[in-house]
């Protein structure tokens, strides 16, 4: 009941603050829409370079980005490297008999869910005047697999940032850190581009790498563009790569909260 | 006993960085730090029920010693020990029994009212419902409270964010409370409030308090035993009447005159501190007070004349002044 309560104070709190929301989501709006009007462009002129993304599948790939960029990317990193770390508010946490993982791992869903309710109105939109442009997978296996995959990369994505925040412990200079990881998440991600489309070899190292079980293989999933087995397959990683950051998380829990001063680094 | 500290000690680690450009570019490659003994081999115990004031001057290892028996600090060294729990395991059966008031920190939610954050900690400290509104009540009831309960956090006072903040940190009840500079902020009336109600509720619950303050009638009004710490050392651990007698080497003799008197004349009985005629403050040897009041009564047109143990903030200036002369 306790990270009921605490969901349910915190998507009150959101509500609140509804236009800081509504700018947080134009950055998730407004970059995918970019790349869809220069794919649009690309498209035209050189329509060999993506024989297998036709206009539509760069349409529905950028939209369902603008949805998984909402859900998705957390922001709970500056808010714990700030105002728990930097003014010692993560005292009020560590003195309740309450886990501060899913404290703010219920602090942070009102959010993503608001934000998340933007994404869908932009999505019915491109539905109603586009109809036919947005293709996705309408098979049942597929969907609930699907669903999986999203659900483990708000997970995988909730880790990362949770764990960037709470190296604010350690280092002052967490600012140049989190804009690393951003620029690796743009990119990696599969903002930018479908990574579909990048070299072969570096798809096979990138694949490798936790960035795109994040973003990008929840919206190709959900694209009908993976297999049962691709499914499969994505499933099994993101779970390796949830246990590698639950262990991470915990090693840093464990040794940086010894350094927390409780009114400032 | 409820509390039991022995030989803690807390250092910090800092980094020191020469002013200036230069200074800049050298902690780039080379850094000096140096370690800061915040708390240094401190030892105490504390019994259940008792009030205890802790007090010393700014960055003297109050807040850290605190925070060391709260579970908000791991400890370099020492043990302590609270309701037979390590602190610093921080188990919830341990938070559901002690609560922390910093005076310069909230836990309210700003943009709610102050009730959410009570609702909150119900859930958060699995509280039974009936357990939950008899406590509300006698808390909202001993504090005057009642009309603000669904007002939002930010629009109260700082008076009535402190209550709220009492409420919220009261509200399951713990058996050990700490409370760090509760009334700091606040006007004298308030701080008053603040003082009946902790005495209140000491009296009430037999929940054992540690308190920190930098006002001393705050400790001078709830807490009979004092602990003196200065730069991380213990320096007196004691009843507060003790305190007085350990290191009031003098007395002070509050005099009203019928007619002026020269200063000259007052300082030949002690040493004059105060002359605003009629009223005159003279100092003089513990031993000697009386000898003193008697003379001044042979001597002088007195119309009143009191003899007063001195103003304990004195006292405790001289115990941190002998200490680090």
């Amino acid at each position: 009941m306790k990270y009921v309560k605490i969901f349910l104070l915190h998507f009150q709190e959101a509500t609140d603050e509804r236009s800081r929301m509504f700018v947080w989501f134009l950055i998730s709006l407004i970059n995918p829409l970019v790349y869809l009007l220069f794919w649009r462009g690309a498209h035209t002129s050189l329509p060999e370079t993506t024989n297998q993304w036709q206009l539509s599948g760069f349409a529905s790939y950028y939209v369902l980005l603008i949805l998984a960029g909402s859900f998705l990317r957390v922001h709970i990193e500056e808010y714990i490297a700030y105002y728990d770390i930097e003014l010692g508010y993560l005292a009020n946490s560590l003195l309740k008999p309450v886990s501060y993982f899913w404290y703010q791992f219920f602090h942070e869903l009102p959010y993503r869910l608001l934000e998340t309710s933007f994404g869908i109105l932009v999505f019915l939109l491109f539905v109603i005047n586009l109809p036919g442009l947005i293709q996705l997978t309408g098979k049942l296996e597929y969907i609930l697999l699907s669903i999986f995959i999203l659900f483990a990369g708000y997970f995988l994505s909730y880790l990362l940032k949770i764990s960037l925040g709470l190296s604010a412990l350690f280092t002052t200079d967490f600012r140049g850190l989190s804009e690393l990881l951003e620029v690796t998440l743009l990119l990696f991600g599969g903002f930018v581009l479908p990574l579909d489309l990048f070299p072969d070899t570096l798809k096979q190292f990138l694949f490798v790498l936790p960035f795109p079980y994040m973003f990008y293989f929840p919206v190709v999933a959900f694209l009908g563009r993976l297999t049962i087995e691709e499914l499969l397959k994505t499933i099994v990683i993101q779970l390796t790569w949830i246990v590698g950051f639950m262990i991470l998380y915990r090693i840093i829990w464990n040794k940086g909260i010894r350094l927390f001063t409780g009114v400032g680094r | 006993m409820v509390i039991s500290v022995s030989h803690l000690k807390k250092y910090y680690r800092i980094h020191k960085k020469e002013p200036g450009v230069i200074g800049s570019i050298t902690s780039l490659i080379s850094r000096t730090y140096e370690n800061v003994r915040a708390v240094d081999d401190i030892s105490f115990s504390i019994d259940e029920g008792e009030l205890v004031g802790f007090i010393g001057p700014n960055g003297a290892g109050k807040t850290t010693t605190l925070k060391c028996l709260s579970g908000l600090l791991y400890p370099t060294s020492g043990k302590v020990s609270v309701l037979g729990y390590t602190p610093f395991e921080r188990k919830h059966e341990y938070l559901k029994k002690i609560s922390l008031v910093m005076g310069q920190k909230n836990q309210l939610w700003w943009d709610l009212p102050a009730i959410e954050t009570f609702l909150l900690n119900k859930e958060i400290y699995e509280i039974a419902d009936d357990q939950y509104k008899k406590t509300l009540n006698e808390l909202v009831d001993l504090l005057e409270v009642e009309s603000l309960l669904k007002v939002q956090v930010r629009k109260l006072s700082l008076g009535e964010r402190m209550k709220m903040e009492l409420i919220a940190a009261l509200i399951h009840a713990p058996q050990v409370l700490f409370l760090d500079e509760p009334t700091i902020g606040l006007d004298v009336v308030m701080q008053k409030k603040m003082r009946d109600f902790i005495k209140e509720y000491n009296t009430r619950h037999a929940s054992t308090i540690l308190l920190t303050s930098h006002y001393m009638e705050d400790v001078r009004q709830l807490a009979r035993r004092v602990i003196i710490i200065d730069h991380g050392k213990l320096l007196y651990d004691g009843k507060l009447d003790n305190l007085v007698k350990r290191y009031a080497k003098h007395k002070v003799l509050s005099i009203v005159l019928e007619t002026y008197v020269s200063p000259d004349k007052l300082s030949e009985v002690g040493e004059l501190v105060e002359y605003d005629f009629p009223h005159a403050v003279i100092r003089v040897d513990r031993g000697a007070s009386n000898m003193a009041a008697s003379q001044i009564l042979q001597k002088f047109p007195v119309d009143d004349l009191n003899i007063e143990e001195p103003d304990i903030e004195d006292i405790i200036r001289d115990v941190f002044t002998k200490k680090n002369a």
